[in-house]
């Protein structure tokens, strides 16, 4: 029995144009209740690809109109979710599981395979297409929605499910923040490590120099976690003290509060380039708490820009608005840049896209993937807006961190 | 003699915490940094066994495990891959690319030797 939840809701396809063998697969399949079976033709697969569903691709040898090769190419090009790929042919089954899972195959099944044979295959794909229906889900129910109802400024209190939802996210990215590198997880490592090391003697422990030495090492990194929580519910509970604030002025403060930062971006050789405004602007802000969110969004930029390179301020006004952006060019033979849909869930708090850099733990004043989180805090705190989103141009990726704060009248 | 184990983890501690459990247990250890490093000492050098993490710059590891399965040399050596609990999507990633065992962040020694023993005695 096939496990219920791992039912595809979506058709299985059959690319076969041997009859007798897709009937006994098309048998076999309905009486496990796989609810509806296709026999798609070879235009149909880009058609299929581009639909975004949850398919399930049975690819006969025999299915001539294009190669197994081609098939995979299909499937996969520019697709983020490719479908799940069984390759049907007449090599033994270990010889056609490494040639085709090579290719790019999910699975591979012999023609003439037996039926508990199949029962094995199709548990594992199913399985495979229920984890990737769950990945799916959280980021696209939890995530997008519960910001796409605060951007949108739904009213009235959240109901059950969105809390739900929120403290289920929150839980999710906490425990993903946790466990990585070093700090707590480690933590737990070497005090487990310690313990099956130790040695008791009647006078006391004997542990191992260094295990206690990275106890101490790490105990650093943990600290600079719970500073970061520390400083986090100040931000919340914090009243933003605004006053009229010349925005040139603002850039001479940063400028000294980064000269505390110079060795670090001179190792990397990052310049950051400020802008020359060449009419006032004010602006009613803390002045100290967007100085914090202006240094933690250049940190931020240093750690995903491109070595030798410049992060650069910009300025947009708008008649409601001034905007702060900050363009970085990031390296992209190491991050991607940020993908569509991690652009809704960036901001949630413990959300990380990518594991923290051990040597600016230090400089970091919020740890645990809470830095966005606070200068999305603050900005609203100033009836803002906070953005992160990417462009490219010409093979290379930029990231704009966009800070819209309204215009002082 | 004692069994190869390449470590391959961004984490300088992290990195550091393995190599004292495993050097604690017999076997001879090799740190990588990333997958680019980590590819480049696969491929040169023979390893019993690859642990790695899966969430690294410069090459993540379901892509290092991805080019070793590609790699002549290196295809059969059984990979351990390091995850954090939330990251189920990895997990069935890291199984399509090839991985033989996953370890869930933070874990005992007893965990670690186990996913070990079964993989390369």
């Amino acid at each position: 029995m096939i496990d219920p939840r791992y039912i595809p809701t979506q058709p299985v396809l059959i690319f076969s144009k041997v009859t007798p063998f897709v009937d006994k697969l098309q048998k076999e399949l309905l009486s496990r209740s796989i609810p509806r079976v296709l026999f798609p033709r070879v235009e149909s697969i880009r058609e299929l690809v581009s639909q975004k569903k949850s398919y399930i691709f049975f690819f006969h040898q025999d299915f001539s109109s294009i190669s197994p090769e081609q098939f995979i190419e299909e499937c996969n090009e520019k697709n983020r979710n490719p479908p799940i790929t069984v390759f049907i042919g007449d090599m033994p089954y270990r010889e056609g599981t490494r040639k085709y899972r090579n290719l790019g195959f999910n699975a591979y099944l012999e023609v003439g395979y037996e039926s508990a044979d199949l029962q094995f295959l199709l548990e594992d794909i199913f399985e495979l297409q229920y984890l990737r229906g769950l990945e799916e889900n959280l980021l696209a129910l939890e995530g997008f929605r519960v910001r796409y109802n605060q951007k949108l400024e739904v009213q009235g209190p959240i109901d059950q499910i969105s809390k739900f939802t929120l403290n289920r996210l929150f839980i999710y990215n906490l425990a993903t923040s946790l466990s990585q590198g070093s700090g707590v997880g480690s933590m737990v490592s070497l005090i487990d490590m310690m313990k099956s090391l130790s040695i008791e003697r009647d006078d006391g422990i004997l542990v191992d120099k260094e295990i206690i030495n990275l106890l101490y090492e790490n105990n650093n990194y943990t600290r600079g976690i719970l500073d970061g929580l520390q400083n986090m519910i100040r931000i919340m509970e914090m009243t933003p003290r605004k006053s009229k604030n010349n925005l040139s002025e603002i850039f001479e403060d940063l400028k000294e509060e980064m000269e505390g930062l110079t060795n670090l971006f001179d190792n990397k050789g990052i310049k950051i380039i400020y802008p020359i405004l060449e009419i006032p602007i004010h602006l009613n802000i803390d002045e100290e708490k967007i100085l914090l969110i202006l240094e933690e969004t250049l940190i931020n930029a240093y750690k995903y820009g491109k070595p030798n390179n410049e992060i650069e301020i910009q300025i947009e006004t708008k008649q409601q608005s001034v905007s702060i952006i900050v363009k970085n060019k990031i390296d992209s033979e190491i991050y991607e840049g940020i993908p569509e849909e991690m652009e809704k869930i960036l901001l949630e708090p413990f959300f990380r896209n990518h594991p923290p850099v051990e040597e600016l733990i230090q400089n970091n004043k919020f740890g645990l993937g809470l830095g966005l989180s606070a200068i999305d805090y603050i900005i609203q705190k100033h009836n803002g807006n906070f953005r992160i989103y990417n462009q490219k141009k010409n093979d290379e990726v930029f990231v704009y961190a966009q800070i819209q704060l309204p215009a002082l009248k | 003699m004692a069994k190869k184990i390449l470590i391959i983890d961004d984490s300088a501690v992290f990195r550091k915490v393995l190599n004292l459990q495993l050097k604690n247990a017999g076997y001879e250890t090799t740190e990588a940094n990333d997958g680019v490093e980590g590819l480049a000492k696969a491929t040169s050098a023979d390893f019993n066994l690859i642990i790695c993490d899966v969430n690294m710059p410069n090459m993540d590891g379901l892509t290092f495990v991805g080019k070793v399965r590609a790699n002549e040399k290196a295809r059969f050596i059984p990979i351990i891959m390091l995850t954090t609990e939330s990251q189920e999507e990895k997990k069935r990633k890291g199984l399509e690319a090839g991985a033989k065992a996953w370890l869930v962040k933070p874990f005992s020694p007893d965990q670690l030797l186990n996913a070990i023993n079964k993989l390369i005695t």
